[in-house]
């Protein structure tokens, strides 16, 4: 028992000891203060800004008119107040409308082809042709959509007005045109904002980077000035090692559990996206995800040899680990070896729990699973950042030991 | 250009004793090439998970779910007993979009009375939430046309007239640039290019900062005696041509390996490579000068390059931003670069009209060096940067 507190009495002041020597690197290191609130801020508050207009809306379409009918003139202001389009008639031919398509005025041309007025009075058929550019799928999307969309509704328009001409109500008229009523209804971000949806997503993400490289900056300066030793004396002896990592993991997370409520308090309140989740929640979720993340970045950090090696984490790791997290692309279409990937990495539970928490207003319950997923990981990369500082300080003492005989 | 050939030879040699720089021109190109072919191998969704809620239970409703299933896009893959169940799958994230088909479906639709069909869907998950409720519609839309159809038949009416009646306009829908709508081509014709991009930053950028955080800048600037441009040519013109080769190789890896569509001219695609590359070697010469420090120099051009796939407008487009975004856009290379490669290679459009972003990336690079110049000299006659951190 008298051994087991002295074993304890002396993790204690070697964790303290972490908690202070971490603590003066981080605030003495310019450049890991400057990261934190350049990465943390400045980054979350560019992106959100590039798509703070959420959606997008008037999208150039041109209109090639080969009927000049009022029926043509009434399809194409409808075109042209549907959400997303607006028409631009000035064309005499497709030639002249590729033109504007090639110099990118117009991202798609619809041709009224000759006769569509009179076909539609005498119940022919005719067809409306569409051509979207699809090599950037926004615009296709747009395009495509409210041009179907529209036509839908001028045939119903149709349709239904000829029934009622013949002695039908409108709700018969109606309900003979479509038998099934399609209603879709969007849940949580009700008009597929892109800001509403990437912002949330990048926040989750810019913790695992902003630890990454700060971790990354600090573990490289003492590997290059060789004070991994010096700073943490206990570190060779019988699991000195834990102290350590505890220590440093308490600095990190203290950090960014004031960082975190800062960035969510400013950034989402001057875009107003949504936050349908208490901070403390957010906070009680964040914490296996902020420990793994650190004790991933001490157990690669130790491959850096010098302390700018760890800034390439910003550029490297982001659209890698975004696409993995099976938020942007669906993971469905991954292959098995990128989906176990992706389950290693702290970010892929980390974005879709906070994604959870914040938009879709999950209760703690049903992050659960992200979340013992993210105990999970910090087990693993607790015992290998064990590891590896074990082994690059071992080396050092080497290193420090030949020197001292030369 | 003894002074020339020497610092080349020296760079060749720095090449294979710093590790840094030969992990990212070599290494790392070659595994990021490999990453996203292999990531976006399936470039259209299939299979999207979804819940159906049956609360009617019969022969046209089981069709319903059938033909769910049936679509390409959509996998039934839980059939929840009450609707909280099924929005509950969707907050855990298992299902993409709750349909529910109420009940009486199959006898109203008989009766001729109008039913309903509720599709819930995440729209959180912009991309895959938007396929679902495609894919929804169009088996609702195609099962409604065909009750439709089917009840004018049965009054007499001849399946085309009825076709005609029920749609008095049919869409003729044309799909240029990206005949399969497939998103590999879309984003991975930004995301390779941008990694080429990022490694380009990251080399120049070390093989300068490298010298420069160990004072071995004054060294170089004698072995050049006192001539910048030497230095320059010296220290990136083999990094030019390198890359021009993994560009290559990535080119090679896009439209031979995975059939990215390409309707445009190859020679200006070659061009557009290689102004990509060179005017983000000026960019990452004028982080240089900039810079106080090497590792404020990679945090700048690191930033840089994160940063400016948004502003390619590949993610949303340019003309949807804010006003000050979309001037910032424009000093992107990589923004100029995109537009000339989408329309070189799935836009396939005439020569003439991609004038205007080949000029400009010329004239970006011209600029950058320009401003660079003089702080470069004077970084090298002083050896190295004023911080070493």
């Amino acid at each position: 028992m008298k051994s087991f507190y002295k074993k304890y009495h002396r993790a204690q002041i070697s964790f303290w000891n972490t908690v202070t020597s971490e603590w003066n690197a981080v605030k003495l290191d310019k450049a890991v203060i400057s990261t934190f609130i350049s990465v943390a801020f400045l980054i979350l508050i560019v992106y959100t800004a590039i798509y703070s207009k959420e959606i997008v809306t008037e999208v150039p379409v041109a209109i090639v008119n080969q009927d000049a009918s009022k029926t043509s003139r009434d399809y194409i202001s409808m075109l042209n107040s549907s959400e997303g389009i607006i028409t631009k008639t000035n064309y005499a031919d497709l030639e002249e409308a590729k033109q504007d398509y090639y110099s990118k005025k117009v991202m798609g041309i619809v041709i009224i082809p000759k006769g569509f007025g009179k076909d539609i009075r005498r119940s022919r058929q005719t067809t409306v042709t569409t051509y979207a550019d699809a090599s950037n799928m926004i615009f296709y999307k747009r395009v495509l959509q409210d041009v179907s969309v529209t036509t839908g509704y001028f045939n119903a328009g149709i349709v239904i007005k000829k029934n009622m001409a013949q002695g039908e109500t409108i709700t018969q008229a109606q309900a003979n045109y479509a038998p099934i009523q399609p209603i879709s209804t969007s849940l949580f971000n009700t008009s597929s904002g892109y800001a509403t949806y990437i912002t949330p997503i990048l926040t989750a993400l810019i913790v695992q980077l902003v630890l990454l490289m700060g971790i990354g900056l600090i573990n490289g300066t003492q590997q290059e000035d060789k004070k991994v030793l010096k700073n943490y004396p206990r570190i060779l002896h019988k699991r000195g090692t834990i102290p350590v990592l505890l220590g440093k993991s308490f600095v990190y997370t203290l950090m960014f559990s004031i960082i975190l409520p800062i960035q969510v308090g400013i950034v989402y309140s001057v875009f107003s996206i949504p936050v349908r989740s208490s901070i403390w929640i957010i906070l009680l979720f964040s914490l296996p995800y902020l420990l793994s993340v650190v004790f991933f970045g001490i157990a690669i950090s130790s491959l850096f040899k010098r302390r700018e090696d760890s800034i390439v984490f910003l550029v490297l790791t982001s659209i890698p680990s975004l696409m993995l997290s099976g938020l942007s692309f669906p993971m469905e279409a991954f292959s098995k070896f990128y989906r176990n990937l992706a389950e290693t990495i702290p970010s892929t539970p980390g974005i879709n729990g906070f994604v959870k928490l914040t938009q879709m207003e999950a209760t703690f319950n049903e992050v659960l699973q992200e979340w013992n997923h993210l105990w999970v990981l910090t087990v693993v990369y607790f015992i290998l950042a064990a590891i590896t500082l074990k082994i690059q300080t071992i080396k050092e003492k080497e290193n420090l030991t030949k020197k001292n005989s030369q | 250009m003894e002074s020339f050939l020497y610092i080349i030879k020296r760079e060749f040699r720095m090449l294979f004793y710093n590790k840094a720089i030969f992990i990212f021109s070599v290494i790392l190109p070659i595994i990021s090439i490999l990453f996203f072919n292999t990531l976006l191998s399936k470039g259209v969704p299939r299979d999207l998970p979804i819940a159906v809620v049956d609360l009617d239970n019969s022969a046209l409703s089981r069709n319903l779910i059938s033909q769910l299933d049936a679509t390409p896009e959509l996998k039934v893959n839980f059939k929840p007993v009450s609707q909280l169940e099924g929005e509950n799958l969707i907050k855990e994230g298992k299902v993409y979009g709750l349909v529910t088909i109420p009940k009486n479906f199959g006898s109203d639709l008989k009766r001729g009375k109008q039913t309903k069909v509720i599709n819930q869907y995440n729209s959180n998950i912009l991309l895959a939430s938007g396929l679902e409720n495609k894919a929804f519609r169009k088996v609702v839309g195609t099962l409604s046309a065909g009750a439709n159809i089917q009840k004018q038949i049965a009054k007499g009416t001849n399946i085309n007239q009825a076709k005609a009646n029920y749609q008095p306009i049919t869409s003729g829908n044309h799909i240029l640039s990206n005949p399969y709508t497939n998103y590999s081509y879309y984003l991975n014709s930004g995301f390779l290019t941008l990694f080429l991009q990022i490694f380009v930053i990251l080399t120049t950028i070390y093989c300068f900062g490298a010298d420069l955080k160990y004072s071995k800048g004054e060294k170089i600037y004698t072995i050049a005696k006192g001539n910048l441009l030497v230095i320059i040519l010296a220290k990136t013109l083999p990094y030019t041509l390198w890359f021009l080769f993994i560009g290559i190789v990535m080119l090679y890896s896009m439209f031979v390996f995975q059939d990215f569509p390409l309707f445009g001219n190859k020679l200006i695609i070659l061009l557009s490579l290689l102004l990509l590359i060179i005017s983000t070697q000026a960019y990452s010469l004028f982080f240089i000068a900039i810079s106080k420090s090497f590792r404020e120099a990679l945090t700048f051009g690191s930033g840089f390059a994160a940063v400016s796939l948004s502003f390619s407008g590949i993610t949303f487009p340019i003309f949807g931003m804010p006003k000050i975004m979309q001037w910032l856009s424009q000093i992107f290379p990589f923004t100029h670069f995109f537009e000339l490669f989408v329309d070189q290679t799935q836009r396939g459009i005439p020569i003439y009209y991609s004038v205007k972003s080949i000029s400009l990336l010329i004239v970006l690079t011209i600029v950058l060096l320009a401003i660079s110049y003089k702080k470069l000299t004077v970084l090298f006659k002083q050896g190295s940067f004023i911080q070493r951190t």
